[in-house]
């Protein structure tokens, strides 16, 4: 929870923030929300940046943030030349990002101003910080209580303290974050990579704001179950040790089965045809076959595209703030809050 | 006898070089210049960089002409090369343009002198996003040192240098023979057959017509940010090619480091051709920028960001000092935004064929400029001499 301090207290102006927004078909609702953002950035700090990574957009969200450019101080867009998953266009965000402390917000939920919440926790020597909205951390629902679960057992496995809960909102410190991006699968691993460092992770409580109709909020079931397999064959290879652990067991198991049948052969007069029970034993044996095989091609697929080395993602084109003049207001917004 | 009498408008180092050139050559020349020294703008706001062609991977002709002009410059103005000090080149590892080994093969297929840096160099870097670290050879100059020479050379060659002295317009005089009038706000005229245009930024504006220019140039209003280099990069200096990177640096004529990176040290940038709208001296819009800051200059200044961005590939970078940025208008051609080459800008007026404007993107430009201008010239002169 955050520390108790005054709700207005004034965060230090010198620290440097980044906001990474990763959009996805966001014409609807950026415009506002990146006004608002930066709006409560510059009134609260004297160097910041918002970072908008274009992961494919297929509406109009790359001209509007263009339109903002040339009005709005200190926002750079970067346009992916795909669609890529969510987590490598944060990953794109994250990799440009320069400031002291790294926010990711998705734009369809998260209120802008979490970004002072975050930041005031931060600097409470943490440095890593979770947003929880309230409804996932009451944990109520079958699945919320699902993820809560398989987080705990997860953790166990690689003797981690894990976030007791993922979300979109999250905060790094630059040091932090260093340490995630220099993994080579760091997409993967991005929402639990930061318990890897050992670094100090910290939690909040929000309540969203979900924009209507933008496709956020929504539970998927069959993308969490994938998911959890990534996360957990991505952690650690323990998974493939127990599997290889199987494997010999089962091998022995047969060796001591064949030994069985030729017993059985010497001292039975005559054999009957077990159809039954033979089919049984291959199909248990042939279940655990594919199981070793499934793991060990997930793995596989990973090393493959780790030793690959391809870029995780490319950006066609980049451009940044080309603002005249600030807008006179900026002084004014500023005396108000030392006022207030 | 041919008019040889000239105004040079415009007292950067482009401006005093022409005026010197012409001037040895037994003309009479005026320079005009409205800061009250000369050479203080671009001549000085700048990376200092004398271009040995390290930069131009991508403009192999450009890469040429800066190996051929870099040891001339040298042997011109021996007080202004500075040496002391290791450049290196460093390849990023992502985003970048050329590959570390593009790059070496360029260096070679050029005949720069290029290899591998010590390994003491290349710790300074962070080598997840860092390719590879080449020592190069090249020099920076020292814009005090070619300042103290022009003044040491102008007066006894009889050049008049008006100080403070800014230009209103350009027009025909009533009658052919007396050529051009050059107006000055302080209400002086000057009058010569050939005006030379050397005001960069302010290329399309001195002319004093209304409406468009004739030259289509982009500015940008662009950052220098001079700071006191922590111990490791005393000596040194790095260039990370090929993108949206940065590079910090000697400035020799202040004994301080320039740091300067693509993405955050242009401010704002915008185009003026002959479809812009309104057309406003690049000079005025540089004066209304910083004045609309409250802190002026230094509110304006992207050195937070340059600074956090560039210690990303070398972390000592975090310790240096900011002393001062300095702000003022870049301008390149158009066209030559986007392959990194810098030809020269050479223009002459279609109203008044002797007003020529002269542009160049690189101090050692100035030779090709001197060269040209030596051919431009004979020509019209004998046409002088006819219409006397």
């Amino acid at each position: 929870m955050s520390p108790s301090k005054a709700p207005n207290a004034r965060l230090p102006r010198e620290v440097f923030p980044s906001v990474v927004l990763p959009l996805f078909d966001a014409e609807a609702f950026i415009e506002p929300y990146v006004e608002r953002l930066i709006e409560l950035l510059r009134t609260d700090f004297e160097f910041y940046e918002v970072i908008l990574v274009n992961n494919g957009c297929t509406d109009r969200t790359q001209a509007k943030v263009a339109a903002l450019q040339t009005r709005l101080p200190n926002l750079a867009l970067f346009n992916l030349a795909n669609k890529y998953s969510m987590a490598i266009a944060t990953i794109a965000g994250l990799d440009h990002a320069i400031g002291d402390y790294v926010i990711v917000l998705d734009p369809r939920l998260d209120p802008p101003s979490l970004v002072r919440e975050l930041i005031r926790v931060a600097l409470d020597e943490k440095d890593i910080v979770y947003g929880v909205t309230r409804e996932r951390a009451a944990a109520k629902t079958l699945y919320y209580r699902m993820e809560d679960r398989f987080l705990k057992a997860l953790g166990r496995l690689n003797h981690i303290r894990l976030p007791p809960a993922l979300s979109s909102a999250r905060l790094f410190s630059r040091r932090a974050l260093n340490f995630i991006l220099k993994a080579v699968d760091r997409h993967r691993i991005l929402s639990v990579a930061p318990a890897l460092s050992g670094y100090s992770i910290e939690r909040i409580v929000y309540d969203p704001e979900p924009v209507a109709n933008s496709g956020a909020g929504g539970l998927n079931w069959i993308y969490s179950g994938y998911r959890a397999v990534e996360l957990t064959l991505s952690l650690s290879p323990k998974p493939l040790r127990l599997v290889s652990i199987g494997s010999v067991g089962i091998s022995f198991l047969t060796v001591l089965y064949g030994i069985y049948v030729v017993i059985y052969w010497l001292t039975h007069e005559s054999v009957a045809a077990g159809w039954a029970s033979l089919s049984l034993q291959i199909s248990i044996l042939f279940f655990f076959l594919s199981l070793v095989l499934a793991v060990m091609s997930e793995y596989m697929q990973q090393i493959l595209e780790n030793i690959g080395r391809r870029p995780l993602y490319f950006y066609t084109t980049q451009s940044n703030s080309s603002v005249m003049a600030y807008a006179p207001e900026l002084n004014v917004a500023e005396e108000r809050e030392q006022a207030a | 006898m041919a008019d040889k009498r000239a105004v040079v408008i415009g007292g950067g180092f482009f401006g005093c070089a022409t005026a010197i050139h012409l001037a040895q050559k037994g003309w009479r020349v005026d320079v005009l210049e409205q800061g009250a020294e000369l050479m203080q703008r671009a001549s000085y706001v700048n990376q200092a960089r004398l271009h040995n062609g390290y930069h131009y991977p991508r403009s192999f002709q450009t890469a040429i002409r800066s190996r051929a002009n870099m040891p001339q410059f040298c042997e011109v103005y021996p007080a202004a090369a500075f040496t002391e000090f290791r450049p290196l080149y460093a390849i990023a590892r992502y985003d970048s343009k050329v590959s570390a080994r593009g790059f070496a093969h360029f260096c070679k297929a050029c005949g720069i002198p290029l290899q591998r840096a010590t390994p003491e160099d290349r710790s300074l870097f962070d080598h997840r996003l860092i390719e590879e670290v080449f020592e190069a050879v090249e020099p920076a100059f020292d814009a005090r040192a070619l300042l103290a020479q022009a003044l040491k050379v102008m007066p006894p060659l009889g050049i008049q240098v008006h100080l403070q002295t800014r230009v209103t317009g350009v027009s025909s005089a009533p009658t052919a023979a007396q050529g051009l009038l050059v107006k000055t706000q302080g209400g002086d005229l000057f009058s010569a057959p050939w005006v030379f245009n050397c005001t960069y930024a302010a290329l399309n504006h001195v002319s004093g017509r209304p409406g468009p220019g004739q030259m289509s140039l982009q500015h940008k209003i662009s950052e220098v940010l001079l700071v006191k280099p922590p111990p490791e990069l005393q000596g040194r200096g790095i260039t990370l090619m090929d993108g949206e990177f940065f590079s910090i640096m000697p400035f020799p004529a202040r004994g301080l480091h320039s740091l300067t990176h693509v993405r955050h040290t242009h401010h704002v940038s915008w185009v003026e051709n002959s479809q812009s709208p309104q057309c406003v001296n690049p000079l005025l819009i540089l004066e209304d920028y910083l004045r609309a800051h409250p802190q002026g200059k230094a509110g304006r200044s992207r050195g937070p960001w340059m600074i956090r961005d560039a210690q990303r590939f070398v972390p000592c970078i975090q310790n240096v000092l900011v002393v001062e940025p300095l702000i003022d208008v870049k301008t390149l051609m158009t066209k030559t935004a986007v392959d990194d080459a810098r030809p020269i800008l050479f223009h002459r007026d279609t109203a008044m064929p002797g007003l020529v404007s002269i542009m160049g993107g690189k101090i050692d430009n100035i030779f090709d400029v001197l060269t040209y201008l030596d051919k431009l010239l004979p020509v019209d002169i004998r046409v002088g001499t006819f219409q006397e």
